[in-house]
């Protein structure tokens, strides 16, 4: 065996680049998909943890004026365990400039939340327990004074009695209008109930928050609460939190969907690669069978080929991984998400997925030396093995005869290595449906949020009120809330805009054509619709939270909404429908941002440029790592078809020199050495461009939130980036094959074989 | 009309200076027969390489026509060989992908006068075999595409390097004469390389090597007919 092991070191430096394209594979492979990986699983590590050390609650019970006698009623309910009441109100720092969002609760039986600095969580004080990133952002620590304004506009001093995270606030953006967490704008705190009512004048508690598994089923809560009850929210509802799932789990799939081609692509050219190591090897298989190893001997010695080499890359790249695609990654679900703290944790399915590698070479470096083993040692080792699969005779009248030279060898080489053909194909083909996917997502954040903030909304500013009393100047009201929708089939909770008169809002259809607001019925995002069945003219029922009627709609039309994702309707519709227009915010185009923030009434402002910041906010984080994807997919196919120019390369390289001494010209024997790779590219380029296309659709699609729609339309000058860097790469390993053909030494060549 | 110049050819391996050719000349009248003879590594396949223009000299000077092949530059050199030279080895080196004809037809089409592709195939007795593919041909008959794919582009010299060495002797004695025949008729100087003896008695002029240098160099006077001669 020790010899062989030394065979083995020995065949590694002659089979160099198949060696290493089974390594780089196997490496990249790892690396992106446990790059990932470990971010996800250290994500939901990390938030499983605090959800049940916090003891977090499974259900939010909304509904006006809550008792201690209404807790007692629910503790009392099937299926609840604990229970905590909960007040909140949203009070602005005293220099104006955030806001913070302050709570109180009546125990921390269920929902209590991480102490990061600080001595002990006290349910009594004087004290806040502030948001670690809001207090980090603003220089503040345990023991200094905040400073907040009561409801009566009075400024409040209360020391920071430590620094604390809760799983109710992963992602916390602080104000309807804004996309991402902004730490310097929002922050949370908890404080006893004696500090709430100095802030607030009063503590009526508004939330129950609830452990236990408890099924949905109003009746019982209207039984308790009367007219009082509002909603129940159970945990995957409440946005705050559940995001942190839904970023996961977007970032699963993505990682998944993009691994898996790639995964395949590697395992594609990883198989042939061992193939080729060991059909190779005949020779030497012959003569050891010669000299009397065993069988078993030698399908152990070409199995450990497929063992370590793809062992080693695939730690490296787990290695790699780490410190390049996790770190970017990480970085991006920074911006979006508020985690205690960011843990790095390699996936089960990383050593899978290494182990899943391994299998593969080791099974096509065994099969391939079995199939050698065949044969009688003598047929073995005068090559005889290689029953060539070419027709016995070509036909006077057949059509090949009128083809030139090049093109007849071309086309009989690829029929007798069809595996290797496809091979090809598929490589060219997957690196082109990899890059159009990695600068698609890139084209399809920014069409969409182009097409939000241009088309849809065409407002300078959009304002939150305070109360829907105020009235200003120049502007349209709107009135946005969360409703329930319900078809025959589904009850799903979603989100109902109505407006005032005015022009700041468009609605398209399908073809981009402009719609009006109708008087009667409302209109419907499309992506909603679609997910729930409904079609122009459908009946649909809506219910506004704190009222307990269903109300009837009518859909006059789908619309190209791509987010807020719900109803339109317009105010006179809504009233027409039998429900009340409230008046939560407004748009407008005079006076600027300082202009409304000022005004008491108003909660907060923000430009629709900011709003279209926060996107590319999100959109450059999210290229951080569709780079990264870009960048593996294109060494990717420079392995692939690098590998299966020198496999064709290594295979004919003795007709190579016998036309270079027959007389050949260089260019003569370059054009039929790349017709194959040519013609490989040109078929895998065009089905590229095609499954491109249908793969970014289903990417995007499988990657979006339910509550805003992708457009999946990629820019050409995507399609022409990915063209051109595959031809490129294709180019590039023609050339490289030109150049070992010039440098073919005739004389060894020939006498080589012998 | 051939001349070698002293020639020498020497190659490194490591620290050792190997002398393949060592300083040898010679001449050649065009139109005849010539073997090159000697034992294994005697330097006749490194001497038909450097004439063939598939290696270069380490020093010294080769003459075909009074031209200075070892003067020309790697894109002169491919035309000497596609206008001049046709190689005949004895692995044959057939593509395997293609048949028979389109074998000497892809060599055909590298010169302007070809000779014509079915009238060579039938000189060689392959008109029945000319749309197989090489894998379902035999060794003789193999042999025979490589002389007819040679052939076809009408050099000045034919160089052969074994072209028996893997053929039986009956075969062997098929391919000499047909060697003989068709180098004859197109008036082509044919000069075959081989460590077997008997050759020399078939051929105008005998020059044997050993450890690269030339031992004797002799004008056979009286040929024999190759079916004279006894292997
Ligand atoms: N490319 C080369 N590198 C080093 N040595 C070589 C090379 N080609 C030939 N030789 C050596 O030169 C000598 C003559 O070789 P060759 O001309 O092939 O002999 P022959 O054809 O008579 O058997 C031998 O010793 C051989 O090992
Ligand atoms: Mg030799």
């Amino acid at each position: 065996m020790k010899y062989l092991n030394i065979k083995m070191l020995r065949d590694m430096k002659q089979n160099f680049t198949q060696f290493i394209a089974v390594f780089l594979m196997a490496a990249i492979s790892v690396l992106i998909f446990s790059g990932m990986a470990s971010v996800w699983t250290g994500l939901n590590k990390v938030v499983s943890d605090e959800v049940s050390d916090t003891n977090m609650a499974d259900y939010y019970i909304k509904a006006l004026g809550i008792t201690g006698e209404d807790k007692e009623k629910l503790l009392k309910t099937d299926g609840i365990d604990k229970v905590s009441l909960s007040a909140e109100y949203t009070f602005s720092a005293s220099d104006g400039q955030s806001e913070i969002n302050i709570t109180t609760v009546d125990s921390y039986d269920v929902s209590s939340f991480t102490l990061l600095k600080g001595k002990e969580l006290l349910l009594e004080g004087q004290g806040i327990y502030l948001d670690s990133d809001y207090a980090s952002e603003h220089n503040l620590k345990t023991g200094d004074i905040l400073k907040i304004d009561n409801i009566a506009g009075e400024c409040i001093e209360i020391e920071i009695s430590g620094l604390v995270h809760s799983p109710e606030y992963f992602y916390f953006t602080g104000a309807v209008t804004e996309t991402v967490p902004n730490y310097e704008k929002y922050g949370y705190g908890f404080v006893s109930n004696q500090t709430f009512e100095k802030l607030c004048m009063q503590l009526n508690y508004t939330t129950a928050k609830v452990k236990g598994n408890y099924i949905s089923e109003t009746g019982d809560f209207e039984e308790i609460f009367g007219e009082r009850f509002i909603c129940v929210q159970d945990r995957g509802d409440f946005a705050q939190y559940s995001r942190s799932e839904k970023e996961s789990s977007q970032m699963k799939k993505m990682a998944t969907l993009f691994s898996a081609v790639f995964i395949l692509l590697s395992l594609l050219t990883m198989y042939t690669s061992m193939v080729r190591l060991v059909d190779r090897q005949k020779e030497a298989i012959g003569t050891m069978k010669g000299l009397g190893v065993k069988t078993k001997q030698i399908l152990i010695h070409y199995a450990s080929y497929g063992i370590f080499v793809p062992l080693l890359g695939g730690i490296l790249g787990l290695i790699i991984g780490r410190f390049t695609v996790s770190k970017a990654l990480m970085k991006v679900k920074q911006t979006t998400l508020y985690l205690p703290e960011w843990k790095l944790i390699h996936s089960p399915y990383s050593f899978v997925l290494i182990a899943g590698i391994m299998i593969c070479c080791v099974f096509a470096s065994v099969m391939a030396a079995k199939k050698v083993l065949k044969g009688n040692p003598v047929e073995i080792m005068r090559g005889n093995t290689n029953n060539s699969k070419m027709k016995k005779e070509v036909k006077e009248t057949s059509l090949i005869n009128h083809f030139p030279y090049g093109l007849r060898l071309a086309f009989r080489n690829i029929a007798q290595n069809k595996i290797r053909f496809i091979m090809g194909i598929v490589g060219v083909m997957g690196g082109m449906v990899l890059i159009i996917a990695g600068f698609g997502v890139k084209d399809a954040i920014n069409s969409s949020n182009e097409f939000v903030f241009s088309k849809q909304f065409t407002y300078d500013i959009k304002g939150i009120l305070k109360n829907s009393d105020v009235e200003l100047e120049d502007v349209q009201y709107l009135y946005e809330t969360a409703i329930e929708l319900q078809t025959a089939d589904e009850i799903k909770q979603t989100s109902l805009s109505s407006f005032e008169a005015g022009e700041f809002y468009n609605f398209y259809d399908n073809k981009e054509n402009k719609i009006g607001l109708p008087d009667k019925g409302a209109l419907i995002s499309r992506h909603l619709a679609d997910e729930m069945g409904i079609t122009a003219g459908d009946n649909i029922k809506i219910r506004i939270p704190g009222r307990n009627e269903w109300i009837n709609i009518y859909i006059q039309n789908t619309v190209k909404m791509l987010s807020p994702q719900g109803l339109f309707i317009s105010k006179t519709a809504l009233e027409n429908a039998g429900a009340a227009f409230k008046r939560t915010g407004f748009v407008t185009d005079s006076h600027d941002a300082n202009y409304y923030s000022d005004i008491s009434g108003v909660k907060n402002v923000i430009t629709r440029s900011e709003q279209l910041e926060n996107t590319e906010l999100v959109a450059d984080s999210v290229m951080s790592i569709v780079k990264l994807l870009i960048m593996a997919s294109v060494l990717l196919s420079v392995v692939i078809l690098y590998n299966l120019g020198i496999l064709n390369y290594v295979e004919r390289v003795r007709e190579y020199s016998t036309m270079k001494v027959l007389g050949f010209y260089q260019r003569e024997i370059r054009s039929i050495a790349i017709l194959e790779c040519v013609i490989t590219t040109i078929i895998g380029w065009v089905l590229g461009l095609i499954l491109g296309r249908i793969f970014l659709k289903v990417y995007i699609k499988i990657i979006s939130f339910d509550t805003f729609e992708w457009l999946s339309d990629a820019s050409i000058a995507t399609y022409v980036i990915a063209s051109v860097i595959i031809i490129g790469v294709s180019l590039l390993v023609n050339l490289l094959l030109a150049h070992k053909i010039r440098k073919i030494v005739m004389v060894e060549a020939l006498k080589s074989v012998e | 009309m051939i001349e070698f110049k002293n020639v020498k050819k020497y190659y490194k391996m490591g620290n050792n200076i190997i002398k393949a050719v060592d300083d040898i000349s010679f001449k050649i009248e065009d139109g005849k027969c010539t073997v090159i003879l000697g034992p294994s590594g005697s330097g006749k396949s490194t001497t038909l390489n450097l004439l063939g223009g598939m290696d270069t000299v380490t020093d010294g000077m080769i003459f075909l026509d009074g031209e200075d092949i070892t003067k020309l530059n790697e894109k002169e050199l491919e035309d000497y060989r596609r206008k001049k030279i046709g190689f005949v080895f004895q692995f044959y080196n057939l593509i395997q992908q293609l048949t028979v004809r389109e074998n000497v037809g892809i060599t055909a089409d590298m010169v302007t006068e070809s000779l014509d592709i079915d009238e060579i195939l039938d000189g060689v007795g392959l008109k029945e075999r000319k749309n197989l593919f090489p894998q379902n041909l035999s060794g003789g008959e193999l042999q025979r595409v490589a002389i007819a794919r040679a052939l076809v582009k009408k050099p000045r010299v034919l160089l052969c390097d074994e072209p028996t060495g893997a053929l039986d002797s009956e075969t062997g004695k098929l391919i000499l004469k047909l060697l003989k025949k068709v180098s004859k008729e197109n008036n082509i100087s044919l000069i075959i390389v081989t460590h077997n003896a008997s050759l020399e008695k078939i051929a105008d002029k005998v020059i044997r090597l050993k450890d690269g240098r030339i031992v004797s160099d002799v004008i056979n006077e009286n040929p024999l007919e190759i079916d004279e001669v006894v292997w």
